[in-house]
């Protein structure tokens, strides 16, 4: 029986393909409801980080709270709880919708159904929840409603037929979808005088507070002073504060079952405020923990070094910090015969690498340089040994190898007919097996693939962008370990190899892939004062090479009437340019270099 | 009392050259007089501003450079050194060289030359291929330099420097040889040869970006190099600096003040100076240049005291251009320093990579190490 404040209460997130305004109308419904004024907004205010905002997505989710006066004349709360927009981030869209009632489901009225949507939705279907679909963008003039609201109760099987039809950009009837909220999505429920029973579903780590944990409450009540029980790392804490975000925290009296909110009890580790975790009351627990969550499995590793003059102890504590914040995020030391100490990172995704590399040059100012990545291959050696490796440099001597497998993920690709072909070669090209395809409507079709992993964290996404005009949608599971053919694909430098360089490639792949890695090399390697044979060798026999000639000149232009400061600013420069290279063997290799070698369409 | 060297900088060409950036403006033929009046007068102005120093140095060489300063009436260049003459001291071997363009020069204006104690010139020939001439955006052609170069000689100038250029978008080796061959029957007393390089800014390094012109290749650029330091010699001209050759004791005095890192004033529009370990220069811009000097104010804008350390790397640099190199000893007393020593790994290095050579006390870049120079520089650059 659900108390009578519950019942003006609502949980709610909102879910969509990247790009369908999810952000933007997150930003309308905190400014209809008077949170902020207009002039206090910034743009997409739930976006924080500063490459969140320049990415136009959401990395890390942030929750908040919402008053709106319906037209029942009622005062009703609304916890909207963001979720990240991309395919890599998977695990923490779930995160979230276990804190919820309801999801409101962001279609854009132009494009229709895509990828995401639907990985969404199933994501939503999982946890039992409510969804409410929106059209997005009817404001543009290509937005085709009818039309997508026959698709969504087609494709999704939802009636969408009285979703409201909306503009997030300039405003107009986000009054109906929070109507639409108030009616639609159930009220919170469970027992307020129960014993405590409270959700972490987010934590992010304060210098000052220490963890900070976002709970939804599920039963009971918590408020300042009361001893707490995280049931699953058996940790006891007192509470120090807790309160709402609005979205900056706002220290309240009490949290109670329905409610969502953060909890800080001086928690010095971050480690012992787990997301999925359950908290309770240490003097009365409750009796069972909530199911909690799996724990976020990285699909891709890469090695990080420090940058020519950069500390490897920094590195190490920007993702110490990192961590505190990006559970996904893993990391341990290793070292390369190139770039000496240094992390293999793992991560949820390609993209989850890019946004942790740019943070560590953003948010620590520390340059870094990113080894090629590699997902993690199933090694069977002849004496029945079972290696994971992650690290192509570990693997071992191809003669002590019985068989070699690699991780498969099944991906729907969603794109309009005409690029279909396209698609079909992309996909063949990568090594991918074709399943099925759907028709979505006339003019869009579904293919389910299933693609060797280590194929598609190769720039796969900005191929399939490219070939498809930024029409196509990509959402891909893992799906098993399969039998593969597969070699390791080694770079030398100057007769010496570059282990930083090395990767793991199909055998059918590694003498075009070696070529382009060496035309790569070539392009961006500068000259020097000798002659530099770059090669691209599998086991001891090179399969591709190309050659940098000798520098034969550099030297400053003409002094003219002794104005040496020129030259000097110059050959700092000059100097600068040099000290931001890496030094592998006797070779100068730029920064760029290492990034060169991880894109292969042209 | 202290030798230095004075630059004085004339901004004026008929046209501009299509690679050139330096401060200089086009009067075309029609000579704006009232310009030219007010620029020549500043630079009156402004020796007046340093008479205190003028006063306590001995002027060792002047170089009157541009711009062109033989496309203005003879008459300025004359009241200039005249008035220049009355609040400083002069050295009795004093090297006066003035820059000319072929075609810029009369019996008028060298009588005026002549009178005002010039004794060295410098002409800019670059090519004898009239083609090249005009892509480069000269306006002579060669014979306008030889008729040029003849009257200079025949007014009894026994100093002539000719500068050429290499590495210019469609030259070729065979042009580079007729260059030098007809050059060397001229028989000037010093050649510089300088290697094209394209500015930012400059009507041809807008057009090679577009693909219009195409530069030679480092590898040509070089032999074409090599061939100007292996036929000059032949020829008897010593290469005493990396641009620079000479016949026996026909060095420019002036451009050794700058390469062994001594005193130099410099006055005009944009003109640099180092004086007593301070690097300073003149504004770039002509109304400002104009404003301050009317106004009684040095029109510097830019002032760096060097430190030791730093004076010390701009010695280096600069006197390892010099054929002669650097000499050690010298250096250690003129910086209390044990060179040698302070340096072994880099100077090592260097000679491991076949870039400097040390002979008797001296340390030498290599013909290698002069294609690579930036490269000796650097590695004496601090961190």
């Amino acid at each position: 029986m659900a108390s009578e404040r519950q019942k003006y209460i609502r949980n709610f997130s909102i879910i969509a393909h990247i790009d369908h305004g999810k952000s933007t109308l997150a930003d309308r419904l905190i400014e209809k409801t008077g949170l902020l004024t207009q002039r206090e907004m910034k743009d997409q205010i739930l976006d924080s980080m500063d490459l969140e905002r320049e990415r136009g997505i959401t990395i890390k989710l942030q929750t908040t709270r919402l008053v709106y006066k319906a037209n029942d004349g009622h005062e009703y709360v609304l916890n909207l709880i963001d979720t990240p927009g991309h395919v890599d981030f998977t695990y923490e869209v779930s995160r979230s919708l276990a804190a919820c009632e309801g999801a409101v489901l962001v279609v854009d009225a132009t494009q229709g159904v895509e990828a995401q949507t639907l990985a969404n939705v199933h994501l939503a279907d999982e946890q039992g929840l409510t969804i409410v679909p929106v059209l997005n963008k009817i404001d543009l003039p290509s937005s085709r409603p009818a039309e997508i609201i026959a698709e969504i109760e087609e494709v999704i099987g939802i009636i969408a037929e009285d979703a409201p039809q909306i503009s997030a950009k300039d405003g107009t009837n986000i009054e109906g979808v929070l109507e639409k909220i108030i009616a639609d999505v159930p009220h919170p429920e469970g027992d307020e005088d129960a014993p405590l029973k409270a959700l972490i579903f987010d934590s992010y780590y304060d210098s000052y507070k220490g963890a900070v944990a976002f709970v939804r409450i599920m039963e009971g009540s918590v408020k300042k002073g009361d001893k707490i029980l995280m049931m699953a790392s058996d940790k006891k804490f007192e509470v120090v504060e807790v309160g709402i975000s609005v979205p900056t925290p706002l220290a309240v009296p009490e949290l109670r079952a329905g409610d969502v909110g953060y909890i800080t009890a001086s928690i010095k580790n971050v480690k012992d405020c787990r997301v999925g975790d359950t908290i309770t009351h240490a003097a009365k627990p409750t009796d069972h923990a909530l199911p909690g969550y799996k724990k976020a499995t990285s699909m891709v590793y890469c090695g990080i070094y420090p940058a020519e003059g950069e500390s490897y102890d920094e590195i190490r504590d920007a993702l110490e910090k990192l961590q505190l914040n990006d559970a996904a995020l893993s990391f341990e030391p290793e070292t390369s015969v190139a770039l000496g100490f240094g992390f293999r990172c793992g991560f949820l995704g390609l993209l989850h690498l890019e946004i942790i590399q740019q943070r560590i040059d953003r948010e620590f100012d520390l340059d870094i340089i990113a080894t090629a990545p590699s997902v993690i291959y199933r090694v069977t050696k002849n004496d029945g040994e079972v290696l994971m490796i992650q690290n192509p440099s570990n693997l071992p001597p191809l003669t002590e190898i019985q068989m070699m497998e690699e991780p498969i993920v099944k991906a729907n690709i969603i794109v309009p007919n005409e690029y279909v072909g396209n698609i079909m070669d992309l996909c063949q090209n990568r090594r991918g097996d074709m399943i099925h395809m759907d028709y979505l409507d006339p003019k869009r079709v579904v293919l389910h693939y299933e693609l060797p992993l280590n194929e598609v964290i190769y720039d796969f996404f900005d191929a399939l962008k490219s070939k498809t005009r930024g029409y196509g949608s990509l959402d891909y599971d893992f799906l098993e370990y399969r039998q593969s053919d597969l070699v390791k694909l080694d770079v030398l430098l100057n007769k010496d190899l570059v282990d930083a360089f090395s990767m793991i490639v199909h055998r059918t792949k590694a003498e075009s892939r070696g070529r382009l890695i060496c035309e790569r090399l070539k392009e961006v390697i500068p000259r020097q004062m000798f002659v530099i044979p770059i090669q691209a060798a599998v086991g001891s026999k090179v399969i591709a090479r190309e050659t940098i000639s000798a520098m034969r000149k550099d030297v400053l232009a003409k002094c003219y009437g002794g104005d040496i400061s020129r030259k000097k600013k110059l050959l700092e420069k000059q100097k600068e340019g040099k000290k931001k290279m890496r030094q592998l063997g006797n070779v100068e290799v730029p920064q760029q270099a290492f990034l060169s070698v991880l894109k292969f369409e042209e | 009392m202290e030798k230095i060297g004075l630059y004085i900088h004339i901004p004026f060409c008929h046209s501009k050259c299509a690679y050139c950036d330096f401060s200089s403006y086009a009067i075309g033929n029609a000579q704006n007089e009232n310009a030219i009046n007010r620029y020549i007068r500043a630079l009156s102005n402004e020796m007046d501003l340093y008479e205190e120093t003028l006063r306590n140095v001995e002027i060792e060489t002047l170089f009157i450079g541009g711009g062109t300063p033989t496309c203005i009436d003879g008459k300025y260049i004359h009241e200039m050194i005249n008035h220049l003459k009355k609040i400083s001291n002069i050295s009795e071997t004093v090297e006066v060289t003035i820059e000319s363009n072929p075609g810029t020069i009369t019996n008028e204006k060298l009588d005026h030359y002549l009178s005002a104690g010039i004794n060295r010139f410098s002409m800019g020939l670059q090519t004898t291929d009239n083609a090249l001439l005009s892509s480069i955006g000269r306006i002579h052609d060669f014979n306008t330099f030889v008729t040029s170069f003849r009257a200079i000689r025949e007014a009894g100038i026994k100093n002539i420097n000719v500068d050429i250029m290499f590495g210019l978008p469609g030259q070729t080796l065979e042009n580079l040889h007729h260059t030098l061959d007809t050059l060397i029957e001229l028989s000037p007393e010093h050649i510089s040869a300088y290697a094209l390089k394209l500015e930012e800014g400059t009507p041809m390094y807008e057009a090679e970006k577009k693909g219009l012109i195409h530069m030679p290749d480092e590898d040509l650029e070089r032999t074409m190099y090599h061939i100007i330091i292996e036929v000059l010699k032949k020829s008897g001209y010593n290469q005493y600096e990396i641009s620079n050759f000479s016949k026996k004791g026909f060095e420019s005095r002036h451009n050794l003040v700058y390469w062994k890192n001594k005193p130099y004033l410099g006055l005009g529009l944009a003109a640099h100076s180092k004086m007593e370990q301070v690097r300073f220069s003149n504004e770039t811009i002509m109304s400002r240049y104009l404003e301050k000097i009317e106004n009684g104010e040095k029109p510097v804008i830019d002032q760096v005291v060097i430190s030791e350390r730093e004076d010390l790397f701009e010695t280096i640099i600069l006197g390892l251009r010099l054929n002669e190199g650097l000499d050690i000893q010298k250096i250690n007393e003129r910086y209390g320093i044990d060179f040698y020593s302070d340096n072994e790994d880099i100077i090592n290095s260097l000679r491991h990579q076949g870039l400097v050579q040390m002979t008797d006390d001296n340390l030498k870049l290599t013909l290698k190490g002069i294609d690579l120079s930036n490269q000796v520089f650097l590695a004496f650059m601090n961190d």
